[in-house]
């Protein structure tokens, strides 16, 4: 009752159909986490070769080349996974990708694990960025020590709309995906007009705030330009789950999505190179207290509606981009569960179509990282990049492999596509591994290995169990066998009536009622009652002074065992079943049965029936009432 | 109250259904299909639960293989993965004719206490979901696994022809 409250009625398959994405939904489902990035990545770069006063001039230089190098490495990512799309309408996921066209099965494990990581980690940064953003605005200055707790509010809130529905979440969180891309297109458009054609003064720099910054030296080495650049790299991530989520759109499908990539990617890589060009002339600097859009925002609009509307809607298209890990962690590990590499609740849909156990465990385990990394974006971002470049270059390396084998139309110019990309990945995937190693890249070279382990255990353990259950014809023959019948009674009541009548029909060899008598005063009352019913079948009664059901039963059942070498014993469990929903009687009748029965479940050769017999049927008057 | 035992003849004879769940032929059901086997007035069908087309077709070929010509196996589709709702549907169809049902429902008891994280223990769920349906009598019949190695070639055909190699939920 309450599951079904919480997460809404069953859907049948025909309404699965009508939950397919449009383009503009989709685009806000999808596009929301790449577009996102846009709040943070500028930030993100500046926090590695701009922190402390005297490079932050130095690291304000670098930000445009440093956002366009992102930009052309977005360009390639995109024109490559636009072949992806329309190879794998299904959804070509890199796990499915490498799955379907790389040797062995290493490859796709290393991509599906790489993915599960990472779309924890989208859920984390996301939304750990989106409170970010609202702790920004002035008004919540107190708030900045409760930073984890709203970052949990919020993976809660997701979760319980996840549950819900994929098309209802994205019809909640569509509207803030575009008031996000216009404020942020009115800051860079109205900013750049005003620094360019107007008078607009740059961040004043405030030295306090700055503080606790880890400093970077008053030089900028090669080094720490890789490493910022491996920063704007993560605004890439969202590009792996559109390609998955495929299968979401309305039909044609992939024309439909490899439209919306397209569109993703102007916008992305308009406003990131808008952001960090404004950036280069505004002087932000980097501070977990305020956000350079924010910043920005307030250098540019001024402390008014308008700075709230801008962080407010950096905050819901951030949100929304946590929602996209939520659409897509639960189809990949249903994916992986079916190949037999995760639990197979994994591959349960849920009642609501979507896979709910993945939904959970993506909750807990981001839950998990934004209290052992305090809710700080910049804490969280050098584990983020890793899996995304593993999985990218994965899936394309697969790519090159399907054009030379199916040598399809224009195969070599596709190949070169995906050749390109997925070199270019690979670079990235590097220079990511080798700056980010110190900082927090080492975790996910650590539980990538640690998941894959994982996996190929679950399925070592399906296949043991496979081959220990396969059966023959000739374990199905009938056999000569010993069966015995055994109907627990505590009082005699209709219900006990219909379990005997019940036990008689199954023409057991040996056939007994069991009562567990506390006391002789006890036992003489049932067997009176017993004599009084003119039951021809025998009646049994075991003591157990501290009215010990169930050890007395499984003693009795033992014995039983010894006595006739049985094969089977069936033990028959008369239930009341009350009419009304949590009537207490049904509660008093059932508790001492129900803990017996889950005991007794777990002997062997033991076959547990239950004769229910519903409260509502039975007469006001006339009925044996005695008590046991 | 004598005139009970008198009834309790009148019932016994009748022929009342049983319905054996069924999700996929492996040794678990050993035990189920014998105890279904020495009932002597049942009405005895098999009931398979369709969520997956490709898994109900090799059911199906494992079931013909297995030659069991006194226990027919029939059908239901529920393509949204809600089984206890067609096990409902089949339950109201046999309410038409008898007016009680016996469903009986195979469990597999894994040896480790892990193993239930891997496997599903259907049978006591669909045991509980039922317990609120007039007329319906639950047997869940277990199989206990007490190792994991494979089962001792029987006579036929050796493992590697053998039925039941697909996924054991």
């Amino acid at each position: 009752m309450v599951k079904r409250f919480l997460v809404g009625r069953p859907l049948s398959t025909a309404e699965q159909e009508h939950q397919r994405l449009s383009k503009p939904i989709a685009l806000a489902t999808f596009s929301s986490d790449p577009i996102s990035s846009t709040a943070y990545a500028t930030e993100e770069i500046l926090f590695v070769t701009a922190a402390g006063t005297s490079s932050l001039a130095l690291g304000l230089t670098k930000l445009v080349p440093m956002s366009i190098a992102v930009a052309v490495l977005l360009a390639i990512v995109v024109t490559s996974y636009r072949q992806t799309i329309h190879a794998y309408p299904q959804g070509g996921g890199s796990y499915v990708v490498s799955r379907e066209n790389l040797p062995g099965r290493m490859p796709s494990l290393v991509a599906g694990a790489s993915l599960m990581v990472d779309y924890i980690l989208t859920v984390a940064v996301s939304v750990s960025a989106g409170v970010a953003a609202i702790l920004s605005l002035p008004v919540f200055d107190g708030l900045d020590e409760h930073r984890v707790l709203l970052c949990l509010g919020f993976v809660a809130t997701l979760t319980l709309g996840n549950l819900r529905g994929l098309k209802e979440s994205g019809k909640i969180f569509a509207a803030p995906t575009y008031v996000y891309i216009a404020m942020l297109a009115a800051l860079v458009g109205y900013g750049l007009y005003r620094v360019f054609f107007g008078e607009v003064a740059p961040v004043p720099f405030d030295e306090h705030r700055a503080e606790g910054i880890a400093e970077a030296g008053g030089t900028l080495s090669l080094f720490i330009i890789l490493r910022g650049f491996s920063s704007g790299a993560v605004a890439l991530s969202g590009i792996e789950a559109l390609a998955d989520g495929v299968p979401a759109f309305r039909k044609p499908e992939a024309k439909n999505a490899a439209t919306t990539l397209t569109v993703m990617a102007c916008i992305l890589g308009t406003l990131f190179f808008g952001v960090s060009l404004l950036a280069s002339r505004l002087h932000p600097y980097p501070t977990h207290e305020e956000t350079v859009i924010s910043q920005m925002g307030r250098a540019v609009f001024g402390e008014g509606l308008l700075h709230v509307v801008l962080q407010f809607a950096t905050a819901g298209i951030l949100i929304l981009a946590a929602n996209t890990a939520y659409a897509d962690f639960p189809r990949l590990s249903s994916i992986i569960a079916r190949d037999g590499y995760l639990p197979r609740q994994f591959a349960n849909r849920g009642d609501r179509l979507v896979f709910s156990n993945g939904v959970l465990f993506l909750a807990a385990f981001a839950s998990l990282l934004l209290i052992a990394f305090g809710g700080i974006t910049t804490a969280l971002i050098p584990l983020y990049a890793v899996g995304v470049f593993t999985s990218f270059t994965l899936s394309q390396s697969g790519m090159v492999v399907r054009h030379r084998r199916l040598k399809g139309h224009g195969w070599r110019r596709n190949m070169t596509l995906n050749v390109v990309g997925a070199t270019a990945t690979f670079i990235v995937l590097l220079i990511v591994a080798i700056t980010k190693f110190t900082v927090g890249a080492w975790l996910p070279i650590i539980v990538v290995p640690a998941i894959i382990g994982l996996f190929t255990s679950v399925k070592r353990h399906y296949s043991r169990i496979e081959r220990t259950m396969t059966v023959t014809p000739a374990d199905m023959r009938r056999r000569g066998a010993n069966h015995t019948v055994v109907v627990l009674v505590s009082r005699v009541h209709r219900g006990v009536i219909d379990a005997v009548h019940y036990a008689q029909s199954l023409r057991p060899n040996h056939l007994s009622a069991v009562h567990v008598a506390a006391d002789d005063a006890d036992r003489e009352a049932m067997e009176a009652q017993w004599q009084e019913f003119g039951f021809t079948m025998s009646l049994e009664v075991i003591h157990s002074p501290y009215r010990e059901l169930t050890p007395a039963v499984e003693r009795y059942l033992d014995e039983l065992d010894d006595r006739w070498h049985d094969d089977t014993i069936t033990v028959i469990i008369p239930e009341f079943v009350a009419g009304r929903l949590f009537s207490p009687t049904q509660l008093l009748h059932n508790q001492s049965a129900a803990a017996l029965k889950l005991a007794l479940l777990f002997r062997k050769n033991t076959v547990v029936t239950s004769v229910p017999w519903h409260l509502d049927n039975e007469p006001r008057n006339g009925e044996p009432q005695r008590a046991r | 109250m004598a005139n009970h035992s008198g009834l309790v003849e009148l019932r016994a004879a009748r022929s009342y259904p049983v319905v054996l769940l069924v999700s996929a032929v492996d040794r678990r059901i050993i035990p189920a299909v014998r105890f279904v086997s020495r009932l002597p007035f049942a009405e005895a069908r098999a009931l398979h639960v369709s969520v997956d087309p490709a898994e109900t077709s090799r059911l199906i070929n494992d079931w013909m293989t297995l030659a069991l010509t006194w226990l027919p196996l029939h059908i239901r589709e529920a393509p949204s993965g809600h089984i206890a709702g067609a096990i409902r549907a089949a339950i109201d169809d046999e309410a038409d004719t008898f007016e009680s049902v016996t469903m009986v429902l195979p469990e597999l008891n894994v040896p480790r206490w892990w193993h239930p994280l891997l496997h599903r223990q259907s049978a006591r769920h669909i045991a509980s979901e039922l317990q609120d349906v007039p007329g319906v009598t639950t047997v869940i019949v277990p199989f206990t696994l007490t190792d994991l190695s494979p089962a001792p070639p029987a006579t036929g055909p050796g493992p590697a022809g053998g039925i039941g190699r697909h996924a054991v939920d």
